[in-house]
């Protein structure tokens, strides 16, 4: 998908994060999901040398021969500084059930390592959430680009169930969403997320510095909630 | 310091949303949809005004919609201007209603939802507003989307074609029609891009301002849809001069709502 300005390189991603502010990113490679998992991962290399991007790594199940077993997985994801990993289940044409993925999320959640997974790309959507957070109660799970009608009748009961779900503020267009969140569920599950290159970050910038939310909700947004959860993972 | 960066750290910000409802919507927690909290919320973003049609006028009883924007224009001079909202499928009412409502203080133009409403732009039945507009050169907000459907970018170059003196405000955008919606705007005088739901696509922004110009961008949120500061945060940190931002955040809609107030 041709998107009206490309961000190509590392450098451009650099370039734009301190044009908008922001000091690190959780990074995955386009690739990833509009050509082969493992073509994106690779190119997260080109990262390499930049420490204020972080990798995170893409996976489908491990049922046929172009993934490692679970351990070996996460084994050479460890070796390569990943940070998080994605899942993009519909593209890819897979289930997140313990039957396809338990293995791998078994270990997600035994590490505490966070998993980013756009609520588009989730069969059965909110629903499917659910059932995935009864079998995984301890995954860290940040759903991003829940999109710009409000959700919160659907995700708030998870956010008051599981401490470790969270909503990415891309897409959370909603007028006085962030600051109901966080009035009446608190500001732990939120972490800011901006979609860049598809999104302009700085509406979700101001978004947040204009809540109406204290300081400590919004620092704790901005990048505390995230530097905390990344820091929990014990691999 | 960029406006980005000087909005984000508390400088003051004006500005004015052409693109807003009223109440509450089904299917969506809309924390802000009533008038006291808009205008609680108005005052704390900094938004000079908001032009709306309410949600009533759009998926309820036109005429009673048409009254809630009426009554709030009333009680919020200068905050608030309306759109006269028309539902296609209710013929008789028609010009009733932009008889009653077109030409008060605060009203103005007209308010078209061709999707919702499941009636193309280009049908018959709109035939009295587009008469109506070409007639007083009012402006039109209407709810634009993709490129085909009835209210996409080739049904509105029809629009624009057959009445180039009304001011067209593409919803939207066209939202994904994103170069046959420039186009329009570059080449017929009368036609605006508006920025509810397209803001957020980044490069987009700077696309309109180099193709069409940016004093054809205008503001918009679906507000208390979306977080005004949204688009507003899109606008200032976009790759484009001061003055371009300036013309999209205020000058072109108060140059718009002005054009109208003094022709009614």
């Amino acid at each position: 998908m041709a998107l009206p300005r490309e961000i190509e390189t590392a450098d451009d991603l650099i370039a734009e994060m301190d044009h908008s502010g922001i000091d690190e990113a959780l990074v995955w490679h386009r690739d990833c999901l509009e050509r082969d998992f493992n073509a994106g991962n690779q190119r997260l290399d080109e990262i390499d040398a930049y420490p204020r991007l972080h990798r995170t790594m893409t996976f489908v199940p491990t049922c046929c021969d172009e993934m490692p077993s679970a351990e070996d997985f996460v084994k050479e994801a460890r070796a390569h500084g990943v940070r998080a990993f994605r899942a993009f289940p519909t593209t890819h044409q897979f289930s997140l059930d313990p039957v396809s993925c338990g293995d791998l999320l078994d270990l997600f959640s035994a590490c505490g390592t966070p998993l980013l997974i756009p609520l588009g790309e989730i069969p059965g959507g909110w629903d499917a959430i659910y059932r995935l957070l009864r079998y995984f109660p301890r995954l860290p799970l940040i759903v991003t680009e829940t999109g710009c009608w409000g959700q919160d009748r659907y995700f708030r009961p998870l956010m008051k169930t599981y401490p470790r779900f969270f909503i990415s503020m891309n897409r959370l267009e909603t007028a006085g969403q962030i600051k109901s969140i966080v009035d009446r569920v608190g500001f732990k599950h939120l972490v800011f997320g901006s979609g860049l290159p598809r999104n302009y970050p700085g509406g979700y910038l101001l978004s947040l510095s204009r809540a109406g939310i204290s300081e400590e909700a919004r620092a704790a947004i901005a990048r505390g909630n995230l530097e905390r959860l990344l820091k929990e993972a014990a691999w | 310091m960029s406006l980005g960066d000087l909005l984000v750290n508390g400088e003051p910000i004006r500005f004015m949303d052409m693109h807003g409802h009223l109440g509450p919507f089904n299917g969506i927690y809309l924390p802000e949809a009533s008038l006291d909290r808009m205008i609680a919320g108005m005052d704390r973003m900094g938004m000079e005004c908001l032009v709306l049609s309410p949600h009533s006028a759009l998926a309820g009883d036109t005429r009673e919609g048409n009254r809630e924007m009426a009554d709030a224009v009333q009680r919020f001079p200068g905050r608030i201007y309306g759109y006269c909202t028309i539902n296609p499928h209710f013929p008789a009412d028609m010009a009733p209603e932009m008889d009653r409502y077109l030409g008060q203080p605060g009203v103005v133009g007209i308010k078209i939802h061709p999707a919702m409403h499941a009636c193309p732009a280009t049908d018959d039945r709109y035939t009295p507003v587009w008469e109506r507009a070409q007639a007083q050169r009012l402006l039109v907000l209407s709810h634009t989307w993709g490129n085909d459907g009835g209210c996409g970018a080739s049904d509105m170059r029809k629009i624009a074609e057959r009445y180039p003196d009304v001011r067209l405000l593409l919803g939207h955008s066209c939202y994904g029609a994103w170069r046959e919606a420039i186009a329009l705007a570059a080449e017929f005088p009368n036609v605006y891009l508006e920025l509810t739901a397209a803001y957020h696509v980044y490069g987009l922004i700077e696309w309109m301002c180099r193709d069409a110009g940016s004093h054809k961008v205008i503001l918009g949120s679906d507000y208390p849809w979306f977080d005004p500061m949204v688009p507003v945060g899109c606008v200032a940190f976009a790759h484009i001069t001061r003055d371009e931002m300036q013309d999209i955040l205020f000058d072109n809609a108060r140059r718009l709502i002005d054009e109208q107030l003094k022709s009614t």
